[in-house]
């Protein structure tokens, strides 16, 4: 299964979530799992370098790559059957070989917070995904909800994004996040967010298999 | 009048006595405290969270319109088609425009 993590806007925590998942699914320990990190100098890569050093024992593969190199890469992830392909995809989206990424995935989850920024950039991704590759399943991931907040016209923005696409439930606002160290994550941190994980995983991760 | 060393005996002894009331008090009291959280409520700030009803999220069922167009595609989709990429984003960005005119500021 293929699953991207994507938004144009930086710094909606692609990498973060992309890495909570990737973990959560190898607590689950099914299936191989491949990580495609195709940000430049995203956060994932320098993550990686951390856990080599730190010699981690990683339950998934982790791969750097450009659009150049994405079609020969996938092509040998691919031979894997069983196997969990997640992708951070490129936060520009102005390089026609992005459509050739598109054309491969199944599921993409998009990252985003509650500020109109995000929320313009997020809507406009969205749009391009839809027009790109109509039949894809587009998740909205809330990220960074603090639960004593309220946020302003958050009924009306998500009954929006429902017309473009499923939303899930959000993922709050932990310190956890701030102290990743490693791209292993502590099992207390996949823990606190296993209600949200395991909803999307039975929802869209095991449907399709 | 009083000699200095019986004196200085008593003054001795009215120390002592204060300092064992005051140790005694000290090595008593944290029983006290330690017993108190075990009947205490510990509030998570993870507990106060709002519990997630599933059947909120179910997934759309994609459109008849949707797959309809999926039987008609020819393959795999590695280009734009027809439509210029620019034009592509044009067109997404006009669709971001009529959705988010919904949202009200």
């Amino acid at each position: 299964m293929v699953i991207a993590f994507g938004n144009i806007k930086p710094g909606t925590g692609k990498s973060t979530l992309l890495l909570l998942l990737a973990n959560y699914l190898a607590s689950k320990g099914k299936k191989k799992i491949y990580l495609v990190d195709m940000q430049t100098e995203g956060a994932l890569g320098l993550l990686f370098e951390r856990s080599r050093m730190l010699e981690h024992q990683l339950p998934f593969e982790y791969f750097h790559c450009d659009l150049e190199r994405f079609t020969l890469l996938f092509a040998r992830l691919a031979s894997e059957k069983d196997a969990y392909i997640l992708i951070e995809l490129p936060s520009s989206m102005h390089d026609e070989r992005i459509l050739s990424v598109f054309s491969e995935l199944q599921i993409l989850i998009c990252p985003f917070c509650y500020d109109s920024p995000t929320l313009n950039s997020t809507i406009y991704f969205a749009s391009l995904a839809r027009r790109i590759k109509p039949q894809l399943t587009i998740l909205f991931l809330p990220n960074r909800i603090i639960s004593s907040a309220a946020y302003e016209f958050k009924q009306e923005i998500d009954e929006l994004l429902r017309q473009i696409s499923p939303l899930c439930p959000g993922v709050g606002e932990h310190i956890g996040f701030q102290r990743i160290s490693s791209l292993q994550l502590q099992p207390a941190l996949i823990g606190r967010y296993c209600a949200t994980l395991d909803l999307i995983y039975s929802l869209y991760l095991t449907k399709k298999e | 009048m009083t000699n200095w060393i019986p004196f200085i005996y008593g003054l001795g002894a009215v120390y002592l006595l204060y300092y064992l009331a005051n140790l005694a008090f000290d090595l008593l009291r944290p029983k006290a405290i330690d017993q108190a959280p075990n009947g205490s409520l510990t509030i998570s700030l993870a507990d106060l969270e709002e519990p997630i009803d599933a059947s909120d999220y179910n997934p759309v069922p994609i459109s008849g319109e949707l797959q309809s167009s999926a039987l008609l595609s020819s393959g795999a989709i590695s280009s734009s088609g027809g439509v210029p990429f620019g034009e592509l984003m044009e067109l997404a960005a006009k669709d971001a425009i009529l959705f988010t005119r919904q949202i009200p500021t």
